[in-house]
């Protein structure tokens, strides 16, 4: 009968076959995406894998793909950030306002740095005072909603933008925009923060068990500070540069971009690691979000049906990672205790 | 049938076996428990206690066996179903909901008392129900006081009373007194043997045998999924019940400690140490090179306050002062206490040593990230210097895993708590704190921990070992440190070291 | 620190016990601070009933809907989808209505919200997955089916829609509007529900420790689908007392409840029963958010101030319950140490 050594031994083995049946399913959102391309090439094959289109998504996911990044590195540490989509409007109206009046390159980081000083806000009642995050969150962006409405009186500003800052938002190099490459730069760059700096070690330790990060001599409260501090940066960014896209500063601008990014986000935490949020997978879960939504507009699919779809994925998409996870989790419970 | 033929027995579990992937954690496992009987159930981690007990409870349903309660077979069970077939569990964690007063908790999960008119609770019916029971059972807390200003002992007492509300018939406490002082211990023991007196059968779970031998009239031993023996407590020893739970040879658990040794510089003192919240008053210390120092006393004397305020994640001094290889230190946070040399090994281990998420080079690492990266600027990781470091504490420690690549949460107990000490292995500590170390952690894994802990310090390192295990403080230290009620009321030379004294001095004798 | 209770009425400690006992009526002092200032700046217009009615009146929606959301966040539950619900319902009333009986559309429309509120529990509990997700994803659906049952175009919605059922709307009875009977009806339920029956104690244990009341039987899983079926059916109630009250329904017209439902109730969360979230609360919250919006329209500030002041509002309620919190925690530990020391009795906490 089975020693304890040839038990550890099966174990093992076993341990192996359900890793190898969950890597399958952990890569369950890359495989629907590809499955989707797919359709939507079958479908419209004269339009929709053309280079053209491809780089049009592109396009069209550089700011929720930006603005998702910010919030990627919040989620890890567990903070939610509603203000996010609000940061980046009351952003987008700020540059805006100012670009009339002083050299862009002056404005932008201007406006950027307002993004930090937001997150700290949002940072200091949530991480230093101790309010749970999603109220703190909820009550920023209810704050700033209220400030750019009034200061906008609900008008776009459109008066004296340079064109230098409109090109940046339609300029394109090698045939990519700029926005795109912004995107892309970004993201390398928050990847390699989260997953190979000390940053990132410290980041994902205080996010798994802030207790055992801070006996370690990590400096937790710092920690949820930079998260916040990271998301409002980026929130401030996609605001400038969707102002630049817009070629103005437009009140209601950011209003779709938050549901979307938090279903990013979540999309993205259902593989690599499965059910934690990771960059690599907020990469994908935008991919995925626009090339749904570009193919859903390709076949002239009215906007209330790509609703309803959207939807539907993100319930599918939750309902899979949550099988998924019921497996760890039984794996976890066996193997943990005697 | 009962076991004499005469009286029907309230529990019988027949072939249980229960497997998960990869294990079979309850092998053909029998067990029975009579009426009013105290049945201790012991065996290593991994023995296949806390499954079977689980399965008892509805939480895991079994492969194979039948479970019979009171002489009716039970097909299907639930938490539901157990609860209903009146047995009560009380597991480590307490679970009492924080929010609720005494008497909610106590009615948890059985019907509140409702008015006639309505299906309204009656509020005052229940407080008075309430009352009754903690009245029986000798308890003295009133049912309308928050659970959240209860001390743990007293939060035991309704636990148990909560067991007992609605006329439990067996009753499994799983390590009740890992928390507990000794007089509180006591207390709980009369509370017991009250209600198998009173015909509520007990199954008694314990990692500490001398309270088998106090407490239970048998005793059943599981190893490796498998029954060992289910004999009268009366019949055994100590050593023979220590053996049935190990097999074999029973193991020298204890390294041999040199008597004469010589001891380093004076690396920590403490002199007068008072803590903000009251806990610690006027307490003083000193511990050397190569010298482990024992803390102990009873629960609230401070010990487990005094590790936490030394490392700086616990309250502030407010009087006293502690010199650091004879520089002053003043604690205020892990960092700093880290960057002086020091180390820490929580008593709560998953809660509070590992982050589980992360892998094993990643835990490893943790304390000292500065040290692995490739430039300082950038700050990134050199991960192959860091895996390596980690392989290498693998080997000295013996860590059992598939390798650093994998995730904490994946190791046994025993396997997390040293990946916790490598932590602080990678750079030599000058002084290791271990608040209950070896809590939790089977027989095999406890005498490893104590030969690292005699290493270490053969190596240089002072150590503090706090706990509240009289044999191996007996065991494994050089000196133990007696707190009462935040003082120190003894410092027990070698000589004097041994399991009865040092719980005598605990006792301020 | 002192071992003896009596030695240690110390300043300190009877200031901190006076702060312990005001913390929890912090909300309802600023509420009431609130009432005074705008009573001393629109005397004439402000502290009247006929106004307070009009508050009353302008938040009865809003306080059903957050009624409903307070069951979910009594499990920790978050249901994102009651501003999407309230608007299907009040889309769908207003299709409904021209064609049947009213009392027929009504409980159709309550039905199909009820089981929105099902299948939400059924994903959340039986693929046990994050709630914020899920009901972000029946939110997207229904977003997309209210604008495709509005012709696609957001239209509005008004024709048709019986007279009667607009006199519930609208009417009154004792000068009292019909809908604020409705909240209180509501909330004073739905506040028995919570403290005084099996349920909702079971659904309190639920929240506060899960572990524990599943471990003595009790039933999560159909509790958290209940919690769903509730907020699900109360804001469909809210979206057809919306068509009721407008005479109209058009695609965005439950958008707003979403976050204000969230601030209110996480306002009552620090108010009274600080840190649990509970029925009072939730009416006090709603009353403060009434208030201000009702003063501030008085004063002619603009609705963008007026969320200015609602999110700082929010965060200063929030930040000293909070701090009230801690206070009490700290209390608490050094109480319950002195307890273990010297065995001497505890004033104790009432029910």
């Amino acid at each position: 009968m089975p020693t304890r050594k040839a038990t550890t031994l099966t174990r093992e083995r076993w341990a192996a076959a359900v890793a190898m049946i969950l890597r399958v399913r952990r890569y369950g959102i890359i495989v629907s995406l590809l499955a989707l391309f797919v359709c939507f090439s079958l479908l419209r094959p004269a339009i929709f894998p053309t280079l053209g289109n491809v780089v049009s998504i592109l396009k069209q996911i550089s700011l929720l793909g930006v603005l998702s990044a910010g919030l990627t590195v919040c989620l890890v540490l567990g903070d939610f950030d509603l203000s996010v989509a609000a940061v980046a409007t009351w952003s987008g109206v700020m540059v805006a306002a100012l670009l009339p009046q002083m050299n862009m390159w002056i404005a932008m980081p201007l406006v950027v740095s307002m993004g930090v000083g937001i997150g700290l806000v949002n940072g200091f009642f949530s991480a230093v005072i101790g309010i749970s995050p999603f109220i703190v969150t909820l009550a920023t962006q209810t704050m700033l909603r209220g400030l750019t409405l009034w200061y906008t009186g609900g008008y776009s500003l459109y008066s004296g933008i340079p064109r230098a800052f409109v090109r940046i938002g339609r300029g394109t190099f090698l045939g990519l925009p700029y926005l795109v490459y912004v995107m892309l730069l970004v993201y390398i760059l928050i990847y390699v923060a989260a997953s190979h700096t000390v940053f990132g070690k410290k980041l994902y330790a205080v996010g798994g068990n802030a207790t055992a990060a801070r006996y370690s001599g990590i400096r937790v409260i710092r920690v949820h500070l930079i998260g916040f501090v990271i998301s409002g940066v980026l929130a401030a960014l996609t605001g400038v540069l969707l102002a630049a896209r817009l070629s103005s500063g437009q009140p209601r601008a950011g209003e779709g971009l938050l549901l979307s990014a938090f279903a990013a986000c979540f999309l993205g935490a259902t593989i690599f690691r499965v059910g934690r949020f990771n960059i690599l997978g907020t990469l994908i879960g935008v991919l995925f979000i626009g090339t749904l939504n570009n193919g859903l507009v390709i076949l002239g699919v009215p906007f209330y049906l790509q609703y309803v779809i959207q939807g539907a994925i993100l319930v599918l998409a939750i309902s899979a990672s949550g099988l998924a996870r019921s497996g760890v989790r039984a794996k976890r419970s066996e193997l943990g205790d005697g | 049938m009962g076991v004499d033929g005469s009286e029907p027995l309230r529990l019988e579990m027949r072939g249980i076996t229960k497997s998960f992937p990869g294990t079979i954690a309850c092998e053909r496992v029998d067990f029975d428990l009579r009426n009013g009987e105290i049945h201790a159930l012991v065996g290593q981690n991994g023995a296949g206690k806390s499954t079977l007990i689980k399965v008892l409870a509805g939480i895991h349903p079994r492969d194979s066996g039948e479970i019979v309660i009171e002489g009716s077979p039970v097909e299907h069970l639930t938490p539901r179903i157990a609860h209903d077939l009146g047995m009560r569990f009380i597991h480590q964690e307490l679970n009492l909901v924080p929010q609720f007063n005494v008497a909610e908790n106590i009615v948890l999960g059985d019907p509140y008392p409702l008015r006639r008119a309505a299906p309204l609770i009656a509020w005052r019916r229940l407080n008075r129900h309430v009352g009754e029971i903690l009245d029986n059972l000798g308890i003295s807390i009133a049912p309308r006081r928050s659970v959240q200003s209860l001390s743990v002992a007293e939060q035991w007492m309704v636990a148990i009373a909560r067991a007992l509300y609605s006329r439990g018939r067996i009753l499994v406490m799983d390590e009740p007194t890992s928390s507990l002082a000794r007089e509180d211990v006591h207390e709980l023991f009369d509370l017991v043997r009250a209600l198998a007196e009173r015909g509520t059968s007990v199954i008694y779970i314990s990692h500490r045998l001398e309270e088998i031998f106090e407490l239970a009239e048998r005793v059943t031993v599981l190893k490796d999924g498998r029954k060992v023996t289910t004999s009268d407590v009366a019949d055994l020893d100590l050593s023979q019940l220590v053996q049935a739970m190990v097999g074999g040879r029973p193991q020298e658990l204890y390294p041999e400690i040199e008597a004469d040794r010589e001891l380093g510089d004076c690396v920590v003192k403490a002199e007068g140490l008072s803590s903000s919240d009251g806990r610690l008053a006027d307490v003083s210390f000193e511990v050397r090179e190569r010298e482990v120092l024992g803390v102990t006393g009873l629960l609230g004397a401070g010990h487990n306050e005094l590790a936490d305020l030394l490392f700086g994640v616990g309250a502030r001094p407010v009087a006293g002062r502690v010199l650091l290889d004879d520089r002053p230190y003043r604690p205020r946070a892990a960092r700093r206490a880290i960057a002086r040399g020091m180390g820490l090994v929580p008593a709560e281990r998953r809660s509070q040593g590992v982050v589980g998420g992360m892998r094993l080079w990643e835990n490893v690492i943790l304390a000292h990230l500065r040290r692995f990266v490739v430039d300082p600027v950038t700050g990134i990781v050199h991960r192959g210097r860091a895996e390596r470091a980690a392989r290498e504490q693998m080997q000295a420690l013996q860590i059992i895993a598939t390798g650093t690549e994998q995730e904490v949460q994946y190791l046994s107990g025993g396997n997390q708590q040293k990946v916790v000490l490598a932590k602080w292995l990678l750079r030599h500590p000058r002084l290791l704190v271990l608040s209950e170390p070896t809590r939790g952690i089977d027989v095999s894994a406890k005498a490893e921990i104590y030969g690292l802990v005699r290493h270490l310090a053969t190596e240089g390192s002072a150590i503090l070992f706090v706990s509240t295990e009289a044999e191996e403080l007996a065991g494994v230290c050089d000196r133990v440190l007696v707190l009462r009620r935040g003082r120190v009321s003894a410092d027990l030379p070698r000589t004097e070291l041994s399991a009865q004294r040092i719980m005598e001095a605990c006792y301020g004798g | 620190m002192t071992r003896n209770p009596t030695a240690g009425r110390s300043l300190k400690v009877r200031a901190q016990r006076i702060a312990l006992r005001g913390g929890r009526y912090g909300t309802v002092l600023g509420l009431l601070t609130l009432v005074a200032v705008f009573a001393l700046l629109k005397p004439n217009v402000f502290p009247t009933a006929r106004n307070l009615l009009n508050i009353l009146n302008q938040i009865s929606l809003l306080g059903i809907c957050a009624a409903g959301l307070t069951i979910c966040l009594v499990m920790n539950e978050f249901d994102l989808s009651i501003g999407a619900v309230a608007t299907l319902g009040a889309v769908l009333a207003a299709g409904w209505l021209p064609h049947l009986h009213p009392i027929l559309a009504m409980a159709a429309v309550l039905g199909v919200c009820a089981m929105i509120g099902l299948l939400n529990g059924l994903i959340i509990t039986g693929l046990k997955v994050s709630s914020f997700m899920t009901t972000l994803g029946t939110m997207t659906v229904l977003t997309g089916f209210s604008y495709w049952y509005t012709s696609g175009s957001g239209a509005i919605l008004y024709s048709g829609i019986p007279e009667a059922f607009l006199r519930v709307g609208k009417g009154t009875f004792l000068n009292i509007p019909y809908i604020i009977f409705f909240m209180v009806g509501v909330m004073l339920a739905l506040h028995v529900v919570l403290h005084h029956t099996t349920i909702g104690r079971r659904m309190y244990a639920v929240g506060g420790n899960p572990t524990a009341a599943r471990f003595v039987g009790i039933s999560i899983a159909r509790l958290k689908i209940l919690g769903f079926v509730t907020s699900g059916t109360l804001a469909g109630l809210t979206g057809i007392l919306l068509v009721a009250r407008l005479g109209l329904a058009e695609p965005t017209i439950g958008d707003r409840f979403l976050f204000d439902a969230f601030t209110v109730v996480f306002l009552g969360a620090a108010s009274i029963r600080v840190g649990q979230f509970h029925i009072l609360g939730t009416l006090i919250g709603v009353l403060f958010v009434g208030t201000i919006f009702n003063g501030f329209t008085l004063m002619d500030v603009p609705y963008h101030l007026q969320l200015v002041v609602q999110g700082t509002i929010l965060i200063a309620a929030v930040t000293s319950a909070g701090l009230w919190q801690g206070l009490l925690q700290s209390m608490r530990l050094r109480t319950a140490w002195q307890g273990t020391w010297g065995r001497e009795e505890d004033a104790g906490d009432a029910h």
